[in-house]
């Protein structure tokens, strides 16, 4: 029986099964972590031979539908802070916005592929450590649920700046209350980090909120989801409009597994504990960190690549 | 008389375009079948059969390729000494989208390299054409363009694939294979047959194969290419309303 099927945009032919087994892999990361996935989807598309550029507006399509249920799933069970995630979706667009020049300046002067690598394995490197020492050490210590620090410690540098910023709003789902800002100006940085690496950012909104932002964890997941869901419509749109490169055959394969996927992860989450959740995502960014550090010193195969890829 | 002159000729060309791809520009004939591939929703490349009449005894090499066109790829190179990135693009004058070529028997017993290469029978033939006129691609990395194509199976160069079998009035028949791969562009497509003995080679013949996209394709493909907004918002509508679905399904 022939399971394979032709993707229009990316001109080539996949098995059907194999892109539904992606779907549904990136979907449990969705619903167990609240990442988008993107950082994983779109090597794995490039390894089954889905040219770079359509690799990754597909999967920012395919992306959408995974954030989608596991936004549903999770509002159901009222852990999504929509105030929290509309202003962070509001800094994450100035921030996307504000990337995009970057990275238009760093193709002209011929480094953007040298500056992507890097943030990636840097980001991935320190995100995925401090998450995987914190968890550890949390488990170690027997501390459930948040990371808010005993009352009788001295407030950090960064707890006291946050605590005189103006505009303070109550945010009764995460159980915080901060200025407004800090949810916004945390949102255009992790925007423009994601312009220049070119994927919807949870796996570092996910460490902001719960580290920067003090939410508790399966709040956190919720709120990411949300917060991608219109991240990842952005990315699409635009990718399809100016690039031609969105296939969206390819994203709707991988939706069939991604929604019973995401469903999966989203119970799964809620049978498990915030570090067991934290330790499990820590390590793999460290694995994909591992991954791109072994590309990049390792020699490649073949000494020519077609233009797009990293 | 002459009035019925046009049509006749349109009926002419007509039972010419309905035949399978046959042609015999040399002392052979050459037929492939099926001389035209429709891309459907399931396609996964196309086995493309070769049959060729020639005059007996012949070695025999058959070569399927595309049009020529430029070729402007990333050149992979170590940064400060220790990160391999891209650096720079190489440009190829000339290069086969498509190269695929079928042999009797290994092509050092066919004919001597300076004759196969004049003939762009193997890589050294494609090699000339690909490098000439090209400023900033130097012979080395034509070897790494071949591995590139080879992993798209676009490049594909097998000995020994061919039977020959006797035919009628002394001449031979030779039957062969192409396999057109999922990554080969919609276009048009020449076989080319090749007949060798005692070291001299000759075409015998040359056939064509169309490569076009099916209706579902052609209209998902056009709708990406020239409405790329309408197509971006359905693509997100149909994932977001998928997502919803799901999430309903399960919530029950």
């Amino acid at each position: 029986m022939n399971l394979d099927i032709y993707l229009p945009v990316a001109a080539n032919s996949v098995n059907a099964l194999l892109l539904v087994g992606l779907g549904a892999l990136i979907g449990l990361l969705s619903g167990l972590f609240g990442v988008g996935g993107g950082f994983l989807l779109t090597p794995l598309l490039m390894m089954i031979g889905i040219p770079p550029t359509v690799a990754a507006a597909s999967g920012a399509n395919e992306i959408v539908a995974a954030c989608a249920t596991g936004t549903v799933s999770h509002a159901r069970g009222g852990t999504v802070d929509f105030k929290m995630g509309i202003l962070m979706l509001i800094g994450g667009l100035v921030g996307g916005t504000l990337g995009v020049p970057i990275v238009h300046y760093l193709s002209a002067t011929g480094d953007a592929d040298f500056v992507i690598a890097i943030t990636y394995v840097v980001m991935l490197g320190s995100v995925g450590s401090y998450m995987f020492y914190d968890s550890v050490r949390d488990l170690r210590g027997g501390v459930v649920e948040t990371l808010s620090r005993p009352a009788h410690h001295r407030p950090s540098i960064y707890a006291r700046l946050i605590g005189s910023l103006p505009w303070k709003v109550d945010f009764p789902k995460s159980k915080v209350r901060l200025s407004a800002l800090v949810p916004f100006l945390l949102g255009v940085l992790v925007g423009v980090l994601s312009a220049i690496m070119g994927v919807g950012g949870g796996f570092l909104m996910v460490p902001v909120m719960v580290y920067l932002l003090r939410m508790p964890m399966h709040v956190v997941v919720g709120t990411s989801l949300f917060q991608i869901l219109f991240t990842c419509a952005n990315v699409t749109v635009m990718q399809a409009w100016i690039n031609h490169t969105v296939d969206f055959i390819l994203a709707l394969i991988m939706l069939v597994g991604s929604g019973v996927g995401t469903e999966i992860g989203v119970r799964i989450n809620r049978r498990l504990r915030a570090e067991q959740l934290k330790i499990l995502l820590s390590l793999i960014v460290l694995a994909v960190m591992a991954k791109m550090t072994f590309d990049l010193l390792v020699p490649p195969h073949i000494m020519l690549s077609y233009p797009g890829g990293h | 008389m002459f009035r019925h002159l046009p049509s006749a000729a349109l009926l002419v060309v007509l039972l010419l375009g309905s035949l399978p791809a046959l042609a015999g520009s040399g002392s052979g004939s050459v037929r492939v079948e099926p001389s035209e591939v429709q891309i459907g929703v399931c396609y996964s490349g196309q086995r493309l059969s070769v049959r060729a009449t020639t005059p007996s005894p012949r070695k025999i090499v058959m070569r399927l390729t595309s049009a020529d066109e430029p070729l402007t790829l990333k050149k992979k190179g170590k940064k400060y000494g220790l990160i391999w990135r891209n650096m720079g693009d190489v440009h190829f004058t000339a290069v086969p989208t498509v190269y695929l070529l079928r042999s009797s028997c290994s092509l050092d017993q066919i004919a001597a390299p300076e004759t196969l290469e004049r003939m762009k029978l193997g890589y050294d033939g494609v090699r000339r054409q690909c490098l000439r006129g090209s400023d900033d691609a130097p012979p080395e990395l034509f070897a790494e363009l071949v591995k590139l194509k080879q992993k798209d199976h676009l490049f594909d160069w097998q000995a020994g694939g061919i039977q020959i079998q006797p035919a009628d009035a002394g001449r031979q028949e030779a039957v062969g294979e192409f396999l057109l791969p999922a990554k080969a562009p919609v276009g048009d497509y020449t076989v080319d047959v090749f007949a060798f003995q005692g070291g001299k080679g000759e075409l015998i013949g040359t056939a064509n194969v169309r490569l076009r996209r099916g209706a579902a394709v052609s209209a998902i493909t056009d709708l990406a290419a020239n409405h790329g907004l309408l197509y971006g918002c359905l693509a997100v509508a149909v994932a977001v309303l998928a997502g919803l679905s799901t999430g309903l399904v399960f919530g029950r």
